[in-house]
């Protein structure tokens, strides 16, 4: 018979010289399967996809921080080597109105059908090569 | 060695802490397995930082725990009914399944076995604290498994510390009967 004075200790010392259950076998495959499928974390995705308080935290962030550039004293040698950009910017668009504008429409299409292109391709491979198809 | 490779290794080395914690909570594997895998997927989620904290660990049994807390305050609404009920009528378990059959079954079973060895006598008495109803079982364990003090077991449970201390001594109560049983059988 258990004195009920000692139960408490009783129980304590016979509850701790318990085994520690094991985990069943499946709970290893489970997680890897289910860590598989999990998203990433937020940080790791691209911006579209954080969550909004971050989003809007990074906007707030960004525009602050551009905010604070517009008043930043800027030194005198700084605007001189505007100045020279500015000279030079004029010189590049001269260039590009003789020489790149006729093209840039030819340029531009072709640019649009490789991308095409490109992703028909890595969509077959993804297909086809890498087995998507055989988990859907 | 990749990510995935050290979260494998990850698993493997809490898997038995953070399953024994759940089911001894929660008192069926199936749902004790159902928690330690979102366990691990909480902590995959940020595995950078709990994948090389030494505290590692004791995070992932506070996870477990609360995860447990709240599986059973979510999904066993009877707990709080059953919980102001005598033992005998809630010795019944509060809508789990239990292979190994309820407590009062357990005591109800004759002792047949003169001499149950150690591993007979705590695999009974495992049991019987699984087969405990859960307002009983939860504060049980919580006090002798966790090392939590009376106050905490009723802060983290939402109820009075007389509740707390009621169930913990119906458990032991519960549990003695057991134990004479198998001192008897020695």
């Amino acid at each position: 018979m258990i004195d009920p004075v000692d139960l408490e200790q009783v129980l304590d010392r016979e509850l701790k010289q318990l085994r520690r259950p094991q985990a069943p076998r499946t709970l290893l495959p489970r997680v890897m399967a289910a860590a598989g499928r999990a998203p990433a974390p937020w940080y790791r995705r691209p911006w579209i996809a954080w969550p909004a308080v971050w989003q809007v935290a990074s906007v707030i962030l960004i525009a602050g921080f551009a905010g604070g550039l517009a008043f930043v004293p800027v030194p005198s040698r700084l605007v001189d080597i505007g100045r020279t950009l500015s000279g030079a910017a004029a010189l590049i668009r001269v260039v590009s109105q003789v020489f790149l504008q006729p093209i840039a429409m030819y340029v531009l299409v072709l640019a649009i059908s490789l991308s095409v292109a490109c992703a028909a391709l890595w969509s077959a491979l993804n297909r086809f090569a890498f087995g998507e198809a055989s988990h859907q | 060695m990749t990510d995935t490779d050290r979260f494998e290794a990850f698993v493997r080395e809490f898997q038995d802490m953070v399953f024994a914690t759940a089911v001894r909570l929660l008192g069926g594997a199936a749902e004790a397995e159902d928690v330690a895998q979102t366990v691990f997927l909480r902590a995959f989620e940020r595995f950078d930082a709990v994948g090389t904290s030494p505290q590692a660990a004791g995070w992932l049994k506070t996870v477990a725990t609360n995860l447990c807390l709240n599986y059973l305050s979510r999904y066993r609404a009877r707990w709080q009914f059953f919980s102001e009920l005598d033992p005998p009528a809630a010795g019944s378990r509060a809508g789990v399944s239990d292979s190994s059959g309820s407590f009062a079954a357990s005591l109800a079973l004759p002792v047949t076995a003169i001499d149950l060895d150690e591993a007979d006598r705590h695999a009974r008495l495992e049991r019987a604290l699984r087969g405990l109803p859960d307002h009983q079982r939860v504060p049980l364990v919580l006090f002798h498994f966790e090392a939590m003090s009376y106050d905490q077991i009723a802060a983290a449970l939402g109820v009075s510390l007389g509740k707390v201390k009621t169930d913990i001594h119906r458990g032991r109560e519960a549990l003695k009967k057991e134990l004479s049983i198998l001192d008897r059988s020695r």
